[in-house]
């Protein structure tokens, strides 16, 4: 073994002389390499950093959370979107019923919005994003405040003139002045500051609080019919983590239907979206981008992998030799034949490890100047590594191939 | 001991070595000699079964290497030993390594220390003492020749073929790896068989000479015989350097 290495290393010598030698060649070949590989592991990298993204946004709406609404997330190309017009919208009472009857949810509540003008002093903000919320929200959806509280019970129930301002919010209408306790104008009523949401910034489907004001629901239920169709009235039910999605799905099910009095034989006249729902599109989404990925560094590979092939036979024939000597010392073919091919691999693997390099300096660099979690992962440099040494093998197959079954009668006839 | 009998070989229609039959003894430096072109190598070539012949034996011993296949061959192959033109050391490994080379290729079941020891009494048998850890590099151009004659009977050969083992030596240096391959020759009773152009190592060594002119042996003898052969390719091969015609006019004088 050492014995092998040692001499390997005499081959890789003999490599790097030749390869230096010859830079430009050198250099061509292994671009090849080095973009296929910057091509796949950046794509990776980036669908890695929007996977991401989207789980942990999942993760915000509650992974175990069902959403009660009367249109689905996800339309079947034989959708019959008339059909859906005139289902009734989800109510309040549905909501108390559905906690009567079911023993699988953790919490529920229901959410309407609108868009409306915040006004505070001589300060306002046009088409704020309004969510009225029973007082369950906090259950259902994770948040921190930055200060202040949340509903009381009390508040929740009795339809207080309570608010709770996104951060975005509260820093345009109040700049530096404290929020809590003043009074807002909604809806041309006085509304009380008891919180402001931490700010959380914008996730992949656009769900923040920042923008928002949350209102208790039956505040905005004195004044408006928050069961109407137009403030897109939805029940938030958040399951038991003992049971699985499919229980809480079909408990709901047949809650609601139940609720409705809907005959065996007709379709349901509500929708159960989730929102593991949104990321099994998003995997299929994710596969085109990695396949295009495969097929766009594939090339580059390939043209990289025949260039390692010419390296390696012009090396073969350089050695002619060097080979003819070690076989008429008895060298077995696989010997031969293992030095050629980690030449290659080792040819291969510098060329993929640049291209790695570069990833990680642009990930970096995008990092920095984009605010973006990009990252070259472990398992992409893996990934790299893997790739650079498979297309190592196989360009190297053949060469060492000629090599190993070389005649050693040069030898015998060697100038060294 | 090899026996060649009726040994022929051709490139297409040109034949070159036409029906050669002579016999390499135990325990004697052999020489193959002959101008460029007269066939030496393709003898030497066929002698070691790097090329096939046409027809024709090539019996070591009592095995007929010409019948064997080339996985058959391997027994033999392990008992000759080969001493290439301008030593071809590996100049990655060390003087022991290169020694220990077709010891680790060929004997799988030797234990490291005893691959070194071999090593270590082959090289104390050419006389290459404390350089074992040196690289080609390191050494002299003698030194390497010597370190290669050492590779060469690590495996305890019964046959070795020497390849211009001579070219690139100074005349002093050269001498010395004449007598040495000679010595070796007789003390370990090889069959050893020197491909040369170099009169002075068959005036040195040449126990047995073979003289290949357009692929014909066309003489066979000893040194001492060869200066008075006859034989006019032989003297035109003989005294074409002007040293070796005043050596033949003073033993004409004398």
């Amino acid at each position: 073994m050492i014995l092998f290495i040692r001499l390997f290393r005499e081959s890789a010598m003999f490599a790097w002389t030749s390869l230096i030698a010859n830079k430009l060649r050198t250099i061509l070949t292994l671009l090849g390499i080095t973009i296929g590989i910057f091509a796949i592991i950046s794509v990776f990298s980036i669908v890695d950093a929007l996977e991401r993204q989207i789980r942990t946004s999942i993760a915000s709406l509650g992974e175990n959370t069902i959403y009660i609404q009367k249109w689905p997330w996800e339309f079947s190309a034989d959708y019959a979107w008339w059909r859906y017009m005139n289902r009734p919208t989800p109510r309040i009472s549905e909501m108390d019923d559905i906690m009567r009857r079911t023993n699988v949810l953790e919490a529920a509540t229901f959410t309407a919005f609108t868009n409306r003008t915040v006004e505070y002093q001589n300060r306002s903000i046009d088409r704020v994003s309004i969510m009225a919320a029973s007082h369950d929200y906090d259950k259902v959806r994770f948040f921190e405040l930055e200060s202040g509280r949340y509903f009381s019970p009390t508040e929740s129930s009795a339809g207080r003139n309570v608010a709770i301002l996104g951060a975005e919010i509260a820093e345009n209408l109040f700049q530096d002045a404290d929020p809590l306790l003043k009074n807002l104008k909604i809806f041309g009523r006085n509304i009380e500051v008891v919180g402001v949401f931490d700010r959380e910034g914008e996730d992949t489907f656009g769900n923040s609080h920042d923008e928002t004001v949350l209102l208790p629901v039956n505040f905005v239920n004195s004044f408006i019919n928050v069961n109407s169709d137009r403030y897109n009235p939805a029940i938030l039910a958040r399951g038991k983590d003992i049971y699985s999605s499919d229980e809480i799905t079909d408990e709901l099910r047949g809650a609601m239907r139940s609720i409705r009095r809907i005959k065996p034989a007709a379709d349901d006249d509500f929708s159960l979206n989730q929102a593991s729902l949104l990321s099994t599109q998003f995997d299929g989404l994710f596969a085109i981008i990695k396949i295009a990925g495969w097929i766009i560094g594939g090339f580059s590979i390939l043209v990289g992998g025949f260039g390692i092939a010419n390296i390696m036979f012009v090396s073969v024939k350089e050695r002619t030799t060097i080979i003819g000597i070690q076989k008429a010392l008895g060298a077995k073919n696989y010997f031969i034949l293992l030095q050629f091919l980690a030449e290659a691999v080792i040819l291969s693997l510098m060329g993929g490890l640049l291209g790695l390099l570069l990833v990680f300096t642009g990930t970096w660099m995008a990092s920095m100047a984009f605010d973006m979690n990009l990252l070259l992962s472990m398992s992409n440099i893996m990934r790299g590594v893997n790739v650079s040494v498979i297309i190592g093998l196989i360009a190297g197959i053949l060469p060492a191939w000629s090599a190993a079954q070389l005649n050693p009668v040069d030898a015998i006839r060697a100038n060294t | 001991m090899i026996s060649i009998t009726d040994l022929f070989k051709s490139f297409g229609d040109e034949a070159v070595l036409k029906k050669v039959n002579t016999v390499f003894d135990k325990g004697k430096t052999n020489l193959i000699i002959g101008q460029s072109g007269s066939g030496k190598t393709v003898f030497m070539k066929c002698l070691v079964g790097l090329l096939e012949p046409d027809s024709g034996s090539i019996l070591y011993d009592d095995t007929n290497f010409t019948a064997l296949t080339g996985h058959q061959r391997t027994d033999i192959r392990k008992k000759m030993g080969m001493l290439f033109q301008g030593s071809a050391l590996f100049d990655s490994l060390t003087v022991e390594e290169n020694v220990i080379f077709p010891l680790e290729m060929f004997n799988k079941h030797m234990s490291r220390k005893e691959k070194l020891d071999r090593a270590n009494f082959c090289l104390d048998r050419v006389n290459i003492h404390n350089v074992n850890h040196l690289y080609p590099a390191e050494i002299s151009g003698g030194m390497k020749k010597r370190v290669a004659i050492a590779r060469a009977i690590a495996n305890s050969p019964d046959y070795l073929f020497c390849d211009e083992p001579n070219s690139g030596l100074d005349p002093q240096t050269a001498i010395l790896i004449d007598k040495l391959i000679s010595e070796i020759t007789e003390e370990f009773q090889m069959t050893t068989v020197v491909n040369t152009h170099d009169m002075n190592s068959v005036m040195e060594i040449g126990q047995h000479v073979v003289f290949l002119h357009k692929g014909n042996l066309w003489w066979e003898g000893t040194a001492e015989e060869i200066l008075t052969s006859g034989n006019k390719e032989v003297e035109h091969f003989v005294y074409a350097s002007e040293l070796m015609m005043k050596i033949k006019n003073t033993k004409r004088s004398s």
